[in-house]
């Protein structure tokens, strides 16, 4: 068992540090050391160089020693001419216009206010006044209630290619749906959070179905908590209680808790636990400019499907989870790593999931990210199939333009082995490739379909550009695919689809935005073999939304 | 045939609506009249249980000398400098000093209220700018027609007349309002304020508004969080919501070296030398009608110096004491770069030899002469703070080097690394404000044995900016990408539309949608460092942190035998220029930007290549 386990690792494990290899100045970066030329090593060396000394102790604050340096070099007269010369405004008159306009020319803008704002007033001017003291001295609160969020609705037509008993697959809707941020500030560091969907329940959402599988209104309510957390810092809370100032931060949250981490793709999902954070620090023997660590557990309502053991329904208990998160600024980089164990309660379907990522940009050409997440250890009951066993690598990249914040080319890939699952994800958030392409993300509103999201046995990516114009609208244009690795045991064979994402503000509060997708669907495969035909997928939709 | 009738009902339907939506006049939508901004609200009384006397609250907005009296509210330095002239002098070039002046920050916080719908309201200026917000000013009156004390930025009372213990509050910190009579809050004992007030006929000095003499303070109040680190976050360490945190010396501070050994902010910032606890001097902490109080007192040097400096109109900043003469307004017209009021200048005026068009108010060559006596006493000022910047800059960082790793030869490329060291044991090298994404970066020249630059890394474009993918120049292809750059500087990233993410000028994501709003975070975002989509990226050397810069030299460079050279210098910057166009600097910025920037330890050393 364990040698098999083993053998499956192996090849994943060459795949990883194949992708690193891919990526030849990572590689370089890797490498502390330059490598010596071989000519130059086996030449006779006139004079010994001195290897760069080690980061070691540093030198006392305003050290004035000379610079060490190689043996063959010698200090001698600085010039400054030595570098190109900077830039030149000989030609450029002193503008007074164009000075005055500095602080002449501000303006306010028209302004969407939170839909409720109790206490204190978000970011406005005008005094304070004194502080009420609950929380201590030292821990100022600073009450306030605010209710915020936006309002979405969208008409659309979508065809997923599933049909109902009559055989219909396509169903045009208008559907509405309310998003609500309430927020309870008590001091600067301290809040109570909730949040709550009113117009749906149950991945239902309020709507008039116009035709195709359903006609009619259905309506879809409920104030269910979507989110309650508590978040503060430990060090602000001792110090009020203490009077004293402990240079402590350690921020914490409990409740229903919404982690979100690596762009939502290993884990984006609210449930019932905490989690604490060594937040901030530094490495200077790893030159590590930053990093944090981020401990947590979810003890209930954990959304996996890795934990749905087979002829059950899905329950708020099926699953609790532990581990940690973080990230670190060195390698002239970003990386990104977590593991986290799922104690899955029926099935033996209990495993690990780990990730790493690192995100950089590579010359004057590309911003990369290598994303892996790995998961391992289950063993089911007999009877039972794993859900979570297997890797997903991304490797997300975008071109840098000469307009490198507007104009943004894409090719992300993809690659799934196994059956890869992320750490937890809430419903409507969609599958663990949601963040690959426009094409395998849904709306979390009409059912607009998507190409398969789930990286399962399939691998694939999209290629799109974005232009963001004077970044006040947005275009997207795409075309992606997901191939499978398996010869049987799929619904859906290969998949390729266009799609296209337009938004539009029409002022401070309201913003327009139109999708449309076409997927080509191959037949799937049972697991003998034999064909099972599908049909090509189709969405249009119109949604007008509402931020406050 | 039926089914396909009424699809294209059905898409006839959302054509029709798709078609409806996008008629709204996006001109009319937009017309929509701002909210008014809430009417500036009254100071509460002052509440230290310290304070003798509740000061009064202001008129209303709509009294016309609502202004003036809120102003009487909050002194001015320049009221303070009657007794505390020595710190006033040193306040005045002071970064804290130019905060709500800096044409950088007007531009900046313009254009984050732009790409934010103004959600993001008053944030910025609440530190930049804190009495004038706390009394209530638009942040949008120009510099003329907000008060003095609002013009001050950080002011004396910005620090000295703050009675609670704040943390991470991101600016919104309480100033005690009243009048010049009113406590202030200082570190130290009152003993010299008392001495004062028990002598007041001797010192000639007015607690009160029936006294008569200087007018000042009644009490001083001992207030212990001013001097200490914690004092220093509640502007030092800021995140907006939802929790993009733009600066972190705090946090930076608080796991180092430094705080282990509880070595204050002020202990290096208000020092004797510039950037080292080097202890504070001794001095009166005033002099009152020309005698002095308390001589032999600590004095912590209120010049706060940091790698920052002022790129304004020099009439404008330094704060000047007989600046005032002029408006801003009549200042900005004043072209101090071509001369005006200097006497080459003036004698060719005067001549006729050069014809110049002056606006009426710099018609007069006596207001020019005046004006240019301010001007040249300000650019002393100017590149004193140089000086200081440059020992502070210089006392927090070294580089070593080069470092071969194999004998130079001819014809072969040549491989070196230098060695840059954070001396600094309280905070990265670089900090300060990352929402302004300072630089700081490796300027490397290889001179060959004719003299001649043959190779670089950390040249600049014609701008001014560095050759990477943020230059104009390299996207022209009018200069080559420096693939070899050290830079240190702090990046702002936010995530595509789809995959990964990728550097942008400021903080705030248009990939979602474009109506980016700055609300408090719907995921607790302190326990996961930065909010969805947003990040931080910081390259800088953590406390006492060293890094080497390698570099390698093409064999094509190095064919001649010889003597070479190698010029180093660490250049340091305090913005980006393509920033700066960005939220639309005047090219009078940047040329003050780029002229006022240091080369730090820049050295040579020469090298046989055989």
């Amino acid at each position: 068992m364990s040698r098999n386990r083993k053998t499956k690792f192996a090849p994943r494990l060459a795949l990883l540090a194949a992708l690193l290899g891919a990526v030849p100045a990572l590689a370089v970066e890797l490498t502390t050391e330059p490598a010596a030329e071989p000519a130059a090593a086996a030449a006779p060396a006139p004079a010994a160089p001195a290897a760069a000394p080690a980061p070691g102790p540093a030198p006392a604050p305003g050290d004035k020693k000379p610079p060490e340096m190689s043996p063959g070099a010698q200090l001698t007269k600085h010039d400054d001419k030595a570098f190109r010369p900077g830039p030149s405004y000989a030609d450029k008159p002193y503008d007074v216009k164009a000075q005055e306009a500095i602080y002449g020319a501000k303006h306010l803008n028209p302004t969407t206010r939170p839909w409720v704002e109790w206490g204190r007033a978000l970011y406005d001017r005008g005094a304070y006044p004194p502080s009420p003291t609950w929380f201590g001295e030292k821990n100022p609160a600073s009450p306030n209630f605010r209710v915020y969020g936006d309002w979405r609705t969208a008409v659309a037509y979508n065809d997923n290619g599933k049909p109902n008993a009559k055989g219909v697959t396509d169903q045009s809707t208008i559907a509405t749906r309310l998003n609500l941020d309430m927020d309870l500030g008590l001091t600067a560091t301290e809040r109570i959070h909730a949040f709550v969907r009113p117009l749906d329940h149950d991945g239902q959402f309020t709507r008039y179905d116009l035709g195709g599988q359903n006609k009619g209104f259905e309506k879809a309510f409920d104030f269910n908590l979507e989110t309650l957390f508590f978040e503060g810092d430990a060090g602000a809370i001792a110090m009020g209680l203490t009077g004293r100032e402990n240079g402590v931060d350690l921020p914490f949250t409990f409740g229903m808790i919404p982690l979100f981490t690596q762009n939502g793709i290993w884990l984006n999902a609210g449930f019932v636990g905490g989690a604490f954070s060594l937040a901030a620090k530094n490495s200077r023997t790893l030159d590590v400019s930053n990093y944090d660590v981020t401990f947590f557990t979810g003890l209930d309502k954990v959304p996996t499907a890795a934990a749905l053991a087979a002829g059950r329904k899905p329950t708020d208990h099926d699953a609790k989870v532990f581990g940690f998160t973080g990230f670190a600024d060195a390698n002239r980089g970003y990386w990104e790593f977590g593991y986290g164990y799922v104690d899955a309660q029926f099935g033996g379907l209990s495993y690990h999931n780990a990730t790493v990522a690192f995100s950089r940009r590579y010359g004057s050409l590309i911003s990369n990210s290598v994303r892996v997440i790995e998961n391992f250890g289950q063993h089911p009951d007999p009877g039972q199939a794993k859900t979570a066993n297997g890797t997903l690598v991304l490797i997300e990249n975008s071109l840098v333009t000469s307009n490198p914040t507007a104009l943004v080319p894409y090719f992300n890939l993809f690659g799934g082995f196994g059956t890869p699952q992320a750490l937890a994800r809430a419903a409507g958030t969609g599958g663990v490739l949601v963040n690959t392409g426009i094409n395998l993300e849904s709306d979390g509103l009409t059912g607009f379909p998507t190409l398969d999201d789930t990286a399962r046995d399939s691998w694939g990516g999209a290629l799109g550009v974005e232009y963001l114009f004077n970044l006040d609208r947005q275009i997207v244009v795409e075309v992606a695919t997901v191939q499978r690795t398996k010869d049987r045991d799929f619904a859906t064979g290969n998949q390729h689809a266009i799609g296209v994402r337009f938004q539009n503000p029409l002022n401070n509060s309201w913003i327009l935005r139109f999708d449309a997708m076409k997927g080509f669907r191959d037949d799937g495969r049972d697991a003998s073999g034999l064909p099972t035909p599908v049909k090509d997928i189709f969405g249009v939709r119109l949604e007008i939304r509402h931020k406050f | 045939m039926r089914v396909r009738s009424k699809k294209a009902l059905r898409m006839a339907l959302l054509v029709a609506m798709s078609a409806l939506a996008t008629m709204v006049p996006r001109g009319a939508a937009a017309a929509q009249s701002a909210p008014a901004p809430a009417a500036p609200k009254p100071p509460p009384a002052a509440a230290a249980p310290t304070a003798p006397t509740a000061a009064p609250a202001p008129a209303p907005a709509a009294d016309p000398h609502a202004a003036a009296f809120a102003a009487d509210l909050y002194p001015s330095a320049a009221v303070c400098a009657t007794c505390h002239a020595a710190q006033y002098e040193e306040w005045r070039f002071s970064s804290h000093a130019y905060a709500s002046i800096s044409p950088m920050f007007h531009k900046f916080e313009q254009s984050i209220n732009n790409l934010a719908s103004g959600t993001v309201g008053y944030f910025c200026m609440r530190c930049h700018s804190g009495v004038g917000t706390t009394m209530g000013e638009r942040r949008d009156l120009p510099l003329g027609k907000r008060s003095r004390v609002s013009n001050e930025g950080v002011t004396c009372v910005t620090c000295h007349r703050v009675n609670e213990s704040y943390g991470k509050v991101n600016g919104e910190r309480r100033i005690v309002p009243g009048d010049v009579f009113q406590p202030v809050y200082g570190s130290l004992d009152d003993s010299g304020v008392r001495a004062v007030i028990e002598n007041r006929g001797g010192y000639n000095v007015a607690v009160a508004p029936d006294q008569f003499g200087l007018k000042m303070h009644r009490q001083g109040i001992q207030f212990a969080q001013i001097g200490k680190s914690e004092f220093c976050v509640s502007c030092h360490q800021v995140a907006v919501h939802p929790g993009i945190k733009l600066e972190t010396v705090w946090d930076e501070y608080r796991d180092s070296p430094a705080k282990r050994q509880g070595i204050t902010c002020q202990a290096c910032h208000m020092s004797t030398s510039p950037g080292q606890n080097s202890g504070m001097a001794k001095g009166p902490a005033a002099v009152v009608n020309g005698r002095s109080v308390a001589t032999d007192r600590q004095r912590s040097n209120h010049s706060f110096v940091g790698p920052g400096y002022p790129i304004t109109h020099p009439g404008i900043f330094p704060h000047h004491p007989e600046a005032d003469r002029f408006p801003p307004d009549v200042w900005l017209s004043f072209d101090y770069r071509a001369g005006w009021g200097n006497d080459d200048f003036e004698a060719k005026v005067a001549d006729g030899s050069r014809k110049v068009d002056f606006p009426k108010e710099w018609a007069a060559a006596d207001d020019r002469v005046e004006a240019r006596l301010i001007v040249n006493d300000n650019l002393k000022k100017v590149d004193e703070k140089r000086e200081l910047r440059r020992q502070l800059m210089e006392n927090s960082s070294r580089i070593d080097g080069p470092f071969f790793a194999s004998p130079p030869k001819a014809g072969q490329a040549l491989r070196f690394d230098y060695l840059v060291t954070n001396l600094n044991n309280g905070h990265n090298l670089p900090s300060g404000s990352l929402g302004a994404q300072p630089e700081l970066w490796l300027d490397v020249a290889l001179i060959g044995p004719d003299g001649k630059n043959v190779w670089e890394s950390g040249y600049v474009d014609s701008n001014g900016d560095m050759a990477d993918i943020h230059s104009l120049d390299v996207a022209a292809g009018k200069i080559a990408f420096d693939d070899q750059l050290f830079n240190l500087q702090s990046k702002f990233l936010t995530t595509n539309v789809k995959g990964t993410d990728r550097e942008m000028y400021l903080p705030v994501p248009f990939d979602g949608d474009q109506l980016p709003f700055i609300r408090p975070a719907g995921t607790p975002n302190s326990v996961l460092n930065h909010p969805p989509f947003i990040r931080m990226e910081k390259k800088s050397l953590p406390p006492l942190g060293s890094r080497k810069a390698h570099y390698k030299v093409p064999a094509d460079k190095l064919v001649q035998p010889g003597t070479y050279y190698l010029a180093v210098s660490l250049e340091t910057r305090a913005e980006p220029i393509y920033f700066m166009r960005f939220v639309g600097a005047t090219s009078d910025m940047e040329q003050a930007m780029n002229e006022w920037m240091l080369r730090l330890h820049s050295y040579t050393v020469k090298f046989d290549v055989r």
